[in-house]
């Protein structure tokens, strides 16, 4: 669905990328993490087509992203972290904005505006900051666009509105679609993301799915010292050592994916060489 | 589910879904610009009439009052039309809206340049038709005389665009100042493009720096090499007996190569620099 190869981009004399390679699959929910300034918004907006590679050549459903054609256009919906919906009542602004999009569904509209409680009457501009996320992300969603590129989508969010937005991720994904979320909270996206992406210094460190993932590596609590001396990673929790270890034995651990995240910027390249 | 456009470079369904959204998120702001334009022209024109008691609302000054208006508001308009791709919350869902790039430009140039005209003559028109009238009421009640004559002051007409009458020569005869202005509106929607910062005042010193240049190679460059006593009018070169008088000897380009040269200035500008700003879209990065 999405193939950037050898991706090469850079802010003035700053290089963000220098030879990224990435896969995007459909039927997948790929959670997008990096420190602040590694280049998450910048590879979103290299697939959106708002940046154009110096280097390498992206991909995205058949299109050269940075033509900007229409089709394109209206195959993909792009949730930036942030935006400002226009002067117009809920209703207006889908009577409006919906028919650029071919698949747009006002039944899932509605549906998803309901799950999200966003109030039908009065202006969008009337509403919350996250209420006005939560428009977005209904619209986003309901486009049916096999591409959704959300860029932080949950700051803003409050802890109840993270849980309806995992749910609603999970009900939307189909063996059509195609979701990257980037976002440096991880925690908002445990158990909603079935691939992990970390970028740092230009590339891609990590990408794995979380099935490997739960495959290779244990995720436990450990009151063990010579363990946790072993661990690929360790933090002290209450009591005793949260560590993150080989999965040798087949054992089944839930991934954490902020130890994950934490682990693979540490010991990236012992990571990575279990995966090989 | 409706069906998507297989033209990716224009197709008029989806020019006309921008068009309207365009007009329905934007109808409020601009139906009080258009309010407050005329407030101005009719705050203006009593402000003339109050104080000017022997021409007041006459042709020259109904002009002045058109194309100073119609510059400044047409030009500070233009360069706010795609200023919104200049910062990253309105540029991004603008560039990712399923409409080709000649599309958005289009439904730009309808609001910009097209019903911006219409709208402003409109009211333009409304305001000075009443307060010619006034004007003429308060002649025609109130006599008066130019002082020392007994020459009494005249109604006035409406000034007429088409005619130009009342206005200075190059308005006259060649619509010069409205045609112009056409092409400098279309520099300040490139402006908007181009400069990321302060577009319009970047685009005012552009453009000013334009004229000046385009002044010194009439002044510095060209008349210097013509034989003494010529003038230079661009492309009309005289010899004159006395100043003002008329030419001796007079040499200028063919009529038809005039008529060529007159006419792109007049429709090529606008057109050359629409397609730039095209060009720009087409390369804008956010």
């Amino acid at each position: 669905m999405v193939t950037i190869h050898n991706l090469h981009y850079s802010y003035r004399r700053q290089p963000v990328f220098t030879g990224v390679d990435l896969q995007l699959q459909p039927g997948h929910i790929y959670g997008l993490f990096g420190r602040n300034g590694t280049g998450k918004s910048t590879l979103l907006r290299n697939i959106a087509g708002f940046l154009f590679p110096q280097q390498g050549h992206i991909d995205a459903l058949g299109f050269t992203p940075g033509k900007r054609q229409p089709a394109f256009l209206a195959k993909y919906f792009h949730v930036p972290e942030d935006f400002q919906l226009p002067d117009l009542s809920l209703s207006r602004w889908i009577q409006y904005i919906a028919p650029f999009y071919p698949d747009f569904n006002r039944q899932q509209f509605d549906h998803y505006a309901q799950e999200f409680a966003i109030p039908a009457v009065g202006g969008l501009r009337e509403l919350s900051y996250g209420q006005q996320k939560k428009a977005l992300i209904s619209l986003a969603l309901a486009t049916n666009a096999p591409l959704l590129l959300m860029d932080e989508p949950t700051n803003g969010l409050d802890i109840h509105s993270k849980s309806q937005f995992r749910k609603v991720i999970a009900g939307a994904i189909d063996d059509e679609k195609c979701i990257l979320i980037s976002t440096h909270q991880v925690n908002d996206l445990e158990n909603l993301i079935d691939n992990v992406t970390i970028i740092e210094d230009g590339k891609i460190l990590f990408h794995q799915s979380m099935s490997r993932i739960a495959e290779k590596l244990l995720f436990k609590l450990s009151f063990d010292p010579e363990e946790t001396e072993r661990a690929l990673y360790r933090e002290s929790a209450l009591k005793g050592h949260a560590v993150l270890l080989p999965n040798r034995d087949g054992q089944d651990s839930r991934p954490d994916l902020e130890m994950l995240y934490k682990a693979v910027l540490l010991n990236g390249k012992k990571i990575n060489a279990l995966f090989a | 589910m409706t069906t998507a456009p297989t033209n990716q470079f224009f197709h008029f369904s989806r020019w006309r879904l921008l068009v309207a959204k365009h007009w329905v998120e934007h109808r409020r702001p601009y139906l009080l610009s258009l309010l407050a334009i005329g407030g101005l022209y009719a705050a203006w024109f009593a402000f003339t009439i109050a104080i000017d008691a022997y021409a007041p609302m006459a042709p020259n000054m109904q002009f002045m009052a058109y194309i100073t208006g119609l510059y400044a508001v047409g030009c500070l308009y233009s360069s706010m039309l795609l200023a919104p791709l200049n910062t990253k919350k309105d540029a991004l869902p603008w560039l990712s809206l399923p409409a080709s790039h000649l599309e958005k430009l289009l439904c730009t140039i309808l609001f910009g340049v097209v019903l911006f005209f219409i709208a402003f003559n409109v009211v333009f028109y409304v305001v000075d038709i009443i307060m010619v009238q006034w004007s003429n009421t308060i002649t025609f009640h109130h006599p008066r005389y130019f002082p020392g004559t007994t020459i009494r002051v005249q109604p006035v007409t409406v000034y007429n665009i088409f005619t130009a009458d009342g206005a200075p020569i190059p308005e006259k005869n060649f619509h010069i100042f409205t045609s112009l202005y056409f092409a400098i509106q279309a520099a300040f929607l490139l402006g908007s493009v181009y400069f990321t910062r302060y577009s319009f005042i970047k685009t005012a010193i552009a453009v000013l720096l334009f004229i000046l240049g385009f002044a010194f190679l009439q002044r510095g460059v060209i008349f210097p090499l013509l034989p003494k006593g010529w003038n230079n009018e661009f492309l009309d070169w005289a010899r004159m007996s006395y100043d003002g008088g008329p030419p001796d000897t007079e040499v200028r380009v063919p009529k038809s190569l005039e008529n060529v040269i007159v006419a792109l200035g007049q429709f090529g500008l606008p057109l050359f620099f629409w397609f730039v700003t095209w060009l720009r879209l087409k390369e804008k990065e956010v």
